[in-house]
C-alpha cells in the first residue's frame, strides 16, 4: 500500500484540530460532551501515532518553506519512534486521570484546548526533521503549554507561568544561535546521522563552533531543567494542575532531551564534540544538577515542589548519559527516559490525587495517608522504588548502565566521580521519597487514627495510575523495552564512537 | 566708450540730484521720485551688468576728467554691477513693503526728508561699491553713517529710537574714525589715494620690509573700523537696538543693505588696496574668521532668547553677517565667493522678513512682542507666507535662497584644510540647528489658532504695493535659490577681475 | 511615463493642503476626502510599482551639478510598497481615534502631506534630493508632534526639531564631503565613491552621514527624541514614528551605504566597525530601556529604537545577504510595530489608560484588541510562523557569514534583545487576560473593543503578518533580485 507521506502530519494535526474544536465549537462547551471528545482525541492521537511510527518509519516530508532558507521538514526516525510513542501514551494516561481530577477546577475549555494543542506541539518536536522545524515546534510547545501552568490563576501561578515563558524563551533563543552558524559551516540544516558540519569550512573556526554548540545545548537544556536555566521548574510544576505537572515533568522535559540529542548527534556530530572542553563542561554541569536537584528535593517540604526538584535531578541523569557519548551510557539514558517518564508521571498523579482528595500540600501532613488511600500510596511506593533504582526495578538498570558508561569513558575525574554522584543522589532520592511511604503506612504510635477517612479515588484515576506503575516496574518484562532501547541506541550512535 | 559704460556714473548723479530734490517736494511726490529713481537705477545698473558680464572685464571710469592722482575714479566690473543692481532693487521692494509704516511712523513734515535720506543712502552705498579712491570711500562712509542714523531716528516720538540712534551714531563714528586714521597712515606711507597706485606702492613696501608695523596697524584699523560698521560680532551690540527700533522699512534697509556695503568696502580694501600678501601675513583673516564663527553661534543664541520679533530678526542679522565673515576669513577665492553669495541671499531675505514683521505688528495693535503676535499669520496671510519663506531660507532648506549659501560655504570650507574646515563645518551645522530652533516656533506661533486675549485682532487690509513687494521678494528668494549657479558665475567672473 | 513619478508626491500634498483650506462642511466629509486621496495615492503607487517606469525625472537644477530628480528603482519599490500599504490603514484608524480630538483640519492636512513627502524620500534619485525631502519631512511632522499643544507636546516638538535638523545638517556635511571627491552623482547600486586606498576623508564623511541619518533612525545616543515624541496622538506615533519618519532614516542610511558610498569602499574599515558597533549596541540598549519603561507608548518607542538598529545592523554588514535581511525586517517591523501602536492607542483613546500596569485584566473587556496585541507581540519576539522570525533568522544568518567580531557582537545582541522583547511584550499580554482571583480591578463601560474603523485595520494587519510568516518566499526572492542590482 502506497502510504502518503502527508500522513506524517496526522499525529500533529489531529490533536491540534481537536484542541481548536474544544476551544471554539459551541457544541463542545457542555462538559458531558467535551469529556468523551477529549478522550476520543487523546486515544485517536495515540493510535495514529503508533500507526505512523509503524508504517511510515524512514519516510520524510518536506512540507513547505517559510522563507527560502527556512524549510519545514518532518520525518519518522528512531528518535521519533522512541519518544513519540512514549509521549502520546503519557498524554493519554494523564488525560484519563484528568477526567476526575479536573472536577475541582474551573475553565475546562481552556485547559483541554491547550492540553490537546500542547500534545500536538510535543509530537511536532518528535517528528521534526530539521533544525528550523524543531525550533518552531519547540517555541510553540512553550506557548501552548503555558496556559496549563497558570491555569489556577493564582498570583503565584501567573508569576510561575511568566517565569516558565521567559526561561524557555531564553533557552530557545540560545538554541536558535545554532541555526545561522550551521547554515554557514554546515552542509544542510536537516538532521543527519553523524552531523552536518563540513570539515573544510570548519577548519580554523572550531572554537567559535564549540562555543555555539555549548550555548545551544545549554539553551535547549532549559526545558530539561539543566543548570543554569532550571529555576522555572520548581516554580511551574507545583502550581500546575496535576495532570499538567505530570506531563511537564514526564514529557515536556524530554522534548528538551530530544533537542539536545539532535544537536549533538545529528547536527554538530558527536565526533566534533567528543573530547573537547564542551563535553567536559556539560558533564560537569549535568552532575552538578543531579546533585543539586536531589539536595534541594531533600530539603523541600512542599510535596509537588519536592517532586519538581526531583525531576531536575533525574533528567540530568539522562543528560549525563547523553553527554558521555558512548553506547552504554546512551542506553542507560534512554532506559532512564522510559523509567523517569513513567515513574515520575505516576508519582505526580499520585501526588495530585492526594492533594485533590485531602488538600494536603505539605509532606509533613501526609502521615497516615496510607490508611486513607492505600492503593494510591502503593502505586506511589512502587514508582518511588523504580525511581530510586532498587533492583530489580527499572531505575536500577538505567543507573547501572549509566555508571558503566561513565567508567568506560576514561575521563580523568568524571569517569569515577559520575557513578559516585549517581550513588549519592540515589541515596538522597530514597531519602526524599521513601519517608513519605513509610510515614504514610506507619504513622507511628502517637498518631490519631480517628481522623482517617477512606478516600480512595474512582477508576478514572486508578486505572492510569496502575498502568503507569506496572510499566514503571518493567524489569519484570524487560525484553521488549531493552530491545527498543538497544535498537534506538544503535541507530543513533551506530558504532561511530567507542 | 559705450553709452552703457556711463550708466554707473549717471546713477550716482541721479541719486544726488534726487536727494536734493526730495528736500523740497511734498511727501507723496518725494516718494514717487525716490521709488522711480530706484527703479531707474536698477534698470541702468542691470544694463551695465549685462555689459560687464559679456565683456568679462572691469574698467575704470574717470569722474570729472581730472587725471590721477588727484581726480576721482570708479571701477566697474561684474561684481560691482551685480551688487549695484541688487541693492536698488531690494531698496525699492523694501520701501514698498514698509510704505504704510513710513507714513505712519514718520512725522508728516519729515517724510520727504526720509526719502532724501534714502537717496543719500543709496548714493553712498553705490559709491562704496564702485569707488576706486579710498578717500572718496571715506566721504561716502560718513554720508552713509549719517543717513543711516537718520533712518533710525526718523520715527515719530520714539524715545527708544533716539537712544538707539545715539548709540548707533557713536559706534559708527568710532568705526569711521578708525577707518580715517587708517587712511591717513596709508596716505602717509604711500602718498596715494587711488587704489591701484596705492597697491603697487604697498607691494613695494612689503617686499622691502619697510613700514611693516604701520602696515599691520592699518590692516587692523580697517578691519576693526569696518567690522564695527558691518556689525561683526563682537562689535555688534548696537545693531539689535537700532534695527529693532526703526520703522519696518528702515530695519530692512539697514540689515539687508547698509551693513553689506561696508563689507564690500572691506573686501575692496583688502584685495585691491592692500593685496593678498599683506593681508595674509598679518593673519587678520583668521581673526575675522573666528569672529564670523562666533557671530553665527552667538547671534543665534541671542535670537533664541528674544521675545520681540524685530529684535529676534536683528540678532538673526548678526548671525547671518557671521556667515559672510566666515567666508571671507577662509582666505580662498571660494570663501570670498561664499561671502558674496550670502550678501545677496541675505539682502533678499531679511528685508522681506522685516516687512512681514511690520505687517504682523499692524494686525496686532502695533505690538512687537511674540506674546501678542499669536495668530498674526492667520490675520495677515500674505505676511505669514512671506515670513515662512524667509524662515525656511534662513534655516537653509533647498529650493530657498539660504541653501545656496550653505552649499557654497560648505564647498569652500571643504576646500580649505585644517582647523578652519572643521570649525566652519561645525558652525554651519550648529547654526542650522539654532536657526531652526527659533524660526520654526516663531512660524508656529504666528499661525497659532489661539489669539492673544487683549489684542483686538484685526484682519489685514494690505495695500497693493505691500502685496506687490512681498510677492516679488518671495519670487526673488526662489530665484536666488534656484538660479544660484547663474549668480555664482557672475560673482566668480567679478572676483577674477576684482583686483 | 516617468512624469508619473511626481504624482505620488504632489497628490497627497495638494490634498492635504486643500483639505485645510476648503470649507468642508462636516468632519465626515473631510474624512471622506482624505480617505479618497490616500487610497487614490496608494493605488497610484501600486500602478507605478507594476508599470516600473524607468529613467530619471529631473525636477530642478539647484546649481549646475546639483539636481533634484526622481527615479523608481528596486529600493524605492520596497519603501513605497510599505507606506502605500500602511497609510490607508493608518488613516482609517486615525479617523476613529481623532474623533475626540481638536484641530482636526490642521492635523489631517499635515498628516496627508507627510505621505507625499515620504514618497518623495522614497523616489529620490540622489542624495541631495533625498536630503531635501528629508528636511521637509521634519518640518511637516513638527506640527503633528506638537498637536496637543500642551507643555509636554511643545517640549517634545522642540527636542524633535533640535535632533532632526541637527542630524540632517550633519548628513549634509557628509554628503558634501562625498561630492567633493566623487562629484554630485545620482544613486548607483554599489556606490559611486572612488575606491582605491583607504581614505579617512571618505570614511569620516560616511560616519557623519550615518550618524546624521541615524538621528531619524534613533541610533544611540541620538535616539532621545523618539520616546518624547510618544506624546503625540497615536496615529502620529504609530505611522510616523514607527513607520514613515524612522523608516525614512533607515532608508536614507541604506541609500548612503549602498548607493552612494558603497560597500566596496566601506567593507572591513573602521567606519563599518563603528557603525556595526553602534547599531548592535542600540539593539540591546533599546530593548533594555523598553523593559524598564512603564509608560506603554514610550515602551513601544524604545522597542522601535531597538528594532531600527536591527535594520541598520543588517545593512552595515555590507553583504547582499545582510541587505536583504535588513529590508525584510524593514517591511515586517513596520507592519508589526504599527499594529502594536494601534492597540496601545486604541486602549488609550477608549479608556484613557497610558501605563502598562493599568492594562491588567483589560483583555477580558477588549478581547479583540488584546488578541491583536498578543499576535503582534509574538511576531515581534520572533515566534515562528510569524514574520519576525524570518527577518531575525535572515539577519542572524547574514551576520554569521562574516568572520567579524563586531558581527558576532551583533548576533549576541540580537538574541538577548529577542529575550528582552519577550519580556517586555508577553507578560503584559498574559496579565491582560489572566487576573489572579481576589484582585480588585474596576472597569467602566468605556472599556470595550473599538469600532470597525479600527478593527478592520487590525484584521488586515494580522492577515498580513500571518501570510508573511508562513509564506514569505516570493517576497524574499523579490528582495534578493533587488539586492543584486
Amino acid at each position: 500500500m502506497m502510504t502518503n507521506r502527508f500522513l506524517i502530519l496526522v499525529p500533529i494535526l489531529f490533536p491540534l484540530l481537536c484542541g481548536l474544536a474544544v476551544a471554539f465549537a459551541p457544541a463542545l462547551q457542555a462538559g458531558s460532551r467535551r469529556r468523551p471528545f477529549v478522550l476520543f482525541s487523546l486515544g485517536g492521537t495515540f493510535l495514529s501515532t503508533i500507526c505512523v511510527l509503524l508504517l511510515l518509519r524512514g519516510h520524510s516530508l518536506h512540507l513547505c518553506d517559510l522563507a527560502p532558507s527556512i524549510e519545514l521538514r518532518f520525518a519518522v526516525d528512531e528518535i521519533t519512534c522512541f519518544f513519540a510513542g512514549l509521549g502520546s501514551f503519557m498524554w493519554l494516561m494523564s488525560g484519563i486521570f484528568s477526567m476526575e481530577y479536573m472536577q475541582h477546577e474551573t475553565n475546562h475549555t481552556r485547559f483541554y484546548a491547550f492540553f490537546l494543542m500542547g500534545e500536538a506541539s510535543m509530537l511536532g518536536v518528535t517528528l521534526s526533521a530539521n533544525y528550523p522545524t524543531l525550533y518552531l515546534c519547540f517555541e510553540w510547545m512553550t506557548l501552548l503549554t503555558l496556559p496549563l501552568v497558570f491555569h489556577i490563576q493564582s498570583e503565584e501561578s501567573i508569576q510561575a507561568g511568566i517565569k516558565y515563558l521567559l526561561y524557555s524563551f531564553a533557552g530557545a533563543f540560545a538554541g536558535l544561535m545554532g541555526i545561522p552558524f550551521l547554515a554557514k559551516y554546515g552542509t544542510t540544516l536537516n538532521f543527519v546521522h553523524g552531523g552536518v558540519l563540513d570539515p573544510l569550512l570548519t577548519e580554523g573556526h572550531e572554537g567559535l563552533l564549540l562555543a555555539v554548540a555549548f550555548a545551544a545545548i545549554l539553551g535547549f537544556g532549559a526545558k530539561t531543567g539543566l543548570f543554569p536555566l532550571h529555576a522555572w521548574l520548581p516554580a511551574a510544576h507545583p502550581v500546575a494542575p496535576a495532570p499538567a505537572s505530570a506531563l511537564l515533568s514526564g514529557v515536556v522535559t524530554k522534548a528538551g532531551v530530544i533537542a539536545i540529542l539532535r544537536v549533538i548527534y545529528y547536527l554538530f556530530g558527536a565526533q566534533f564534540l567528543a573530547g573537547t572542553w564542551v563535553q567536559t563542561a556539560l558533564l560537569t554541569i549535568s552532575l552538578l544538577t543531579v546533585f543539586m536537584g536531589s539536595s534541594m528535593a531533600f530539603r523541600e517540604n512542599i510535596f509537588k515542589k519536592r517532586l519538581a526538584y526531583s525531576t531536575v535531578s533525574q533528567v540530568s541523569y539522562i543528560l549525563f548519559g547523553i553527554f558521555l557519548m558512548n553506547d552504554t551510557a546512551l542506553e542507560g539514558s534512554l532506559l532512564h527516559v522510559l523509567c523517569h517518564s513513567l515513574a515520575k508521571g505516576g508519582i505526580f498523579l499520585c501526588a495530585g490525587t492526594i492533594i485533590y482528595k485531602t488538600d494536603k500540600t505539605d509532606v509533613r501532613q501526609l502521615r497516615g495517608i496510607g490508611k486513607e488511600m492505600p492503593v494510591v500510596l502503593w502505586c506511589f511506593t512502587l514508582c518511588s522504588l523504580a525511581l530510586v533504582g532498587i533492583p530489580p526495578m527499572s531505575g536500577f538498570m538505567s543507573k547501572w548502565y549509566l555508571a558503566l558508561g561513565s567508567l568506560e569513558n576514561g575521563f580523568p575525574v568524571i569517569s569515577w566521580l559520575g557513578p559516585v554522584i549517581l550513588l549519592i543522589s540515589a541515596i538522597l532520592t530514597a531519602g526524599y521519597l521513601l519517608p513519605i511511604t513509610i510515614h504514610g503506612f506507619f504513622p507511628g504510635a502517637d498518631f490519631d487514627y480517628s481522623t482517617l477517612v477512606k478516600k480512595d479515588p474512582t477508576l478514572w484515576i486508578l486505572v492510569p495510575l496502575l498502568i503507569l506503575t506496572t510499566l514503571a516496574a518493567f524489569t519484570l518484562f524487560p525484553q521488549p523495552f531493552m530491545a527498543l532501547v538497544e535498537n534506538t541506541t544503535e541507530a543513533i550512535i551506530g558504532g561511530m564512537l567507542s | 566708450m559705450n553709452l552703457v559704460q556711463n550708466f554707473p556714473f549717471f546713477c550716482i548723479m541721479l541719486y544726488l540730484a534726487g536727494g536734493v530734490t526730495c528736500c523740497v517736494l511734498t511727501p507723496k511726490a518725494s516718494r514717487a521720485v525716490c521709488i522711480g529713481l530706484n527703479l531707474l537705477v536698477t534698470a541702468l545698473m542691470a544694463a551695465a551688468l549685462a555689459f560687464t558680464v559679456r565683456s568679462g572685464e572691469s574698467y575704470v571710469y574717470l569722474m570729472g576728467h581730472f587725471p590721477a592722482p588727484w581726480g576721482n575714479e570708479i571701477r566697474i566690473g561684474p561684481l560691482e554691477t551685480l551688487m549695484g543692481t541688487a541693492f536698488p532693487l531690494v531698496m525699492t521692494l523694501t520701501l514698498l513693503g514698509g510704505m504704510d509704516h513710513i507714513f505712519e511712523d514718520v512725522e508728516e513734515d519729515k517724510i520727504n526728508l526720509y526719502f532724501t535720506v534714502v537717496n543719500l543712502l543709496m548714493v553712498s552705498m553705490l559709491a562704496l561699491v564702485l569707488t576706486n579712491d579710498i578717500f572718496t570711500g571715506y566721504v561716502f562712509v560718513e554720508i552713509n553713517t549719517i543717513a543711516s542714523c537718520a533712518l533710525v531716528m526718523l520715527k515719530y516720538k520714539s524715545g527708544k529710537a533716539l537712544v538707539a540712534t545715539t548709540r548707533y551714531l557713536i559706534m559708527s563714528l568710532l568705526g569711521s574714525g578708525l577707518f580715517l586714521i587708517g587712511i591717513i597712515i596709508l596716505y602717509n606711507i604711500t602718498g596715494h589715494l587711488l587704489m591701484e597706485p596705492m597697491r603697487e606702492k604697498i607691494h613695494e613696501l612689503y617686499l622691502s620690509g619697510n613700514y611693516a608695523f604701520p602696515l599691520t596697524v592699518t590692516v587692523g584699523l580697517f578691519a576693526v573700523g569696518l567690522s564695527l560698521k558691518s556689525a561683526l560680532w563682537p562689535f555688534s551690540a548696537w545693531l539689535p537696538d537700532a534695527h529693532a527700533s526703526a520703522t519696518a522699512a528702515s530695519s530692512g534697509i539697514l540689515s539687508g543693505l547698509v551693513i553689506k556695503s561696508y563689507m564690500i568696502l572691506l573686501l575692496k580694501i583688502f584685495y585691491r588696496v592692500l593685496g593678498m600678501e599683506v593681508v595674509l601675513s598679518t593673519g587678520v583673516l583668521n581673526v575675522l574668521f573666528v569672529f564670523g564663527i562666533g557671530a553665527m553661534l552667538f547671534g543665534s543664541l541671542h535670537a533664541l532668547q528674544e521675545r520681540d520679533i524685530k529684535r529676534m530678526l536683528a540678532y538673526s542679522s548678526v548671525a547671518q553677517a557671521g556667515y559672510i565673515f566666515a567666508g571671507f576669513g577662509l582666505g580662498t577665492a571660494e570663501g570670498v565667493l561664499a561671502g558674496c553669495i550670502q550678501i545677496l541671499v541675505h539682502a533678499v531675505t531679511k528685508p522681506m522678513l522685516f516687512s512681514a514683521a511690520g505687517g504682523f505688528m499692524t494686525v496686532s495693535g502695533g505690538s512687537r512682542q511674540f506674546s501678542d503676535l499669536h495668530g498674526a499669520g492667520r490675520r495677515d496671510i500674505l505676511s505669514g507666507i512671506a515670513f515662512t519663506v524667509g524662515a525656511l531660507s534662513m534655516i537653509g532648506i533647498p529650493l530657498f535662497a539660504g541653501f545656496a549659501t550653505k552649499l557654497v560655504l560648505t564647498r569652500a570650507s571643504l576646500a580649505t584644510a585644517g582647523w578652519k574646515c572643521v570649525a566652519a563645518l561645525s558652525a554651519i551645522v550648529l547654526s542650522t540647528v539654532l536657526n531652526a530652533l527659533y524660526y520654526i516656533p516663531a512660524v508656529a506661533l504666528l499661525f497659532d489658532k489661539r489669539e492673544a486675549v487683549h489684542i483686538s485682532g484685526v484682519k489685514a487690509q494690505p495695500s497693493a504695493v505691500y502685496v506687490l513687494s512681498l510677492t516679488v521678494f518671495m519670487a526673488l528668494n526662489f530665484f536666488v535659490g534656484l538660479r544660484s549657479s547663474l549668480l555664482t558665475c557672475i560673482l566668480e567672473a567679478g572676483l577674477n577681475v576684482f583686483s | 511615463m516617468k512624469l508619473f513619478l511626481i504624482l505620488p508626491i504632489l497628490l497627497p500634498m495638494a490634498a492635504g493642503a486643500l483639505s485645510a483650506w476648503l470649507p468642508l462642511p462636516s468632519p465626515k466629509k473631510r474624512d471622506g476626502f482624505i480617505a479618497c486621496a490616500v487610497i487614490l495615492n496608494s493605488l497610484l503607487i501600486l500602478l507605478l510599482i507594476l508599470l516600473k517606469p524607468s529613467g530619471i525625472l529631473t525636477l530642478l537644477h539647484l546649481t549646475d551639478s546639483i539636481v533634484l530628480s526622481l527615479r523608481l528603482d528596486g529600493l524605492s519599490v520596497v519603501f513605497l510598497g510599505l507606506i502605500g500599504f500602511l497609510w490607508p490603514l493608518a488613516s482609517f484608524y486615525a479617523f476613529e481615534y481623532m474623533e475626540h480630538e481638536e484641530n482636526l483640519p490642521r492635523f489631517f492636512a499635515f498628516y496627508t502631506m507627510s505621505y507625499g513627502i515620504t514618497a518623495g524620500v522614497a523616489l529620490s534619485a540622489n542624495l541631495i534630493t533625498m536630503y531635501f525631502f528629508y528636511e521637509l519631512l521634519t518640518l511637516v511632522t513638527v506640527p503633528l508632534v506638537a498637536h496637543e499643544e500642551d507643555h509636554r507636546a511643545m517640549r517634545a516638538a522642540r527636542k524633535y526639531i533640535l535632533y532632526s535638523i541637527g542630524g540632517a545638517a550633519l548628513s549634509f556635511v557628509g554628503i558634501m564631503m562625498l561630492y567633493s571627491r566623487a562629484g554630485a552623482k545620482d544613486y548607483i547600486f554599489g556606490g559611486f565613491a572612488p575606491v582605491g586606498e583607504v581614505d579617512s576623508y571618505l570614511l569620516i564623511a560616511y560616519l557623519l552621514t550615518f550618524i546624521g541619518f541615524g538621528v531619524k533612525a534613533a541610533i544611540f545616543p541620538l535616539h532621545g527624541w523618539l520616546p518624547s515624541a510618544g506624546v503625540a496622538p497615536t496615529p502620529v506615533t504609530a505611522l510616523l514614528h514607527a513607520v514613515a519618519v524612522v523608516k525614512s532614516g533607515v532608508f536614507a542610511s541604506i541609500r548612503s551605504t549602498w548607493f552612494a558610498f558603497g560597500p566596496e569602499l566601506l567593507f572591513g574599515t573602521w567606519a563599518q566597525h563603528a557603525a556595526l558597533f553602534l547599531s548592535a549596541f542600540t539593539i540591546l540598549f533599546g530593548s533594555a530601556m523598553a523593559l524598564r519603561e512603564q509608560h506603554w507608548k514610550r515602551r513601544l518607542a524604545y522597542s522601535t529604537v531597538s528594532n531600527l538598529s536591527y535594520i541598520l545592523f543588517g545593512s552595515c554588514l555590507m553583504t547582499s545577504a545582510g541587505l536583504s535581511a535588513a529590508l525584510s525586517h524593514m517591511l515586517f517591523h513596520g507592519i508589526m510595530k504599527i499594529t502594536l501602536f494601534f492597540c496601545a492607542g486604541t486602549v488609550l483613546c477608549k479608556t484613557g489608560r497610558e501605563y502598562v500596569p493599568q492594562t491588567e485584566g483589560l483583555g477580558r473587556k477588549m478581547p479583540l484588541t488584546f488578541a491583536t496585541y498578543l499576535i503582534a507581540g509574538l511576531a515581534l519576539t520572533g515566534t515562528p510562523l510569524l514574520p519576525g522570525y524570518i527577518s531575525k533568522t535572515n539577519l542572524l544568518t547574514a551576520a554569521a557569514q562574516l568572520n567579524d567580531p563586531y558581527a558576532l557582537f551583533g548576533i549576541v545582541s540580537l538574541l538577548l534583545s529577542a529575550l528582552l522583547t519577550a519580556a517586555y511584550l508577553l507578560p503584559m499580554s498574559v496579565r491582560a487576560y489572566i487576573v489572579p482571583e481576589g484582585s480588585s480591578l474596576s472597569f467602566t463601560e468605556k472599556d470595550r473593543d473599538p469600532g470597525l474603523r479600527m478593527l478592520i485595520p487590525f484584521g488586515i494587519l494580522i492577515l498580513a503578518m500571518v501570510i508573511f510568516g508562513v509564506h514569505s518566499g516570493p517576497l524574499m526572492d523579490a528582495l534578493s533580485t533587488l539586492v543584486h542590482g
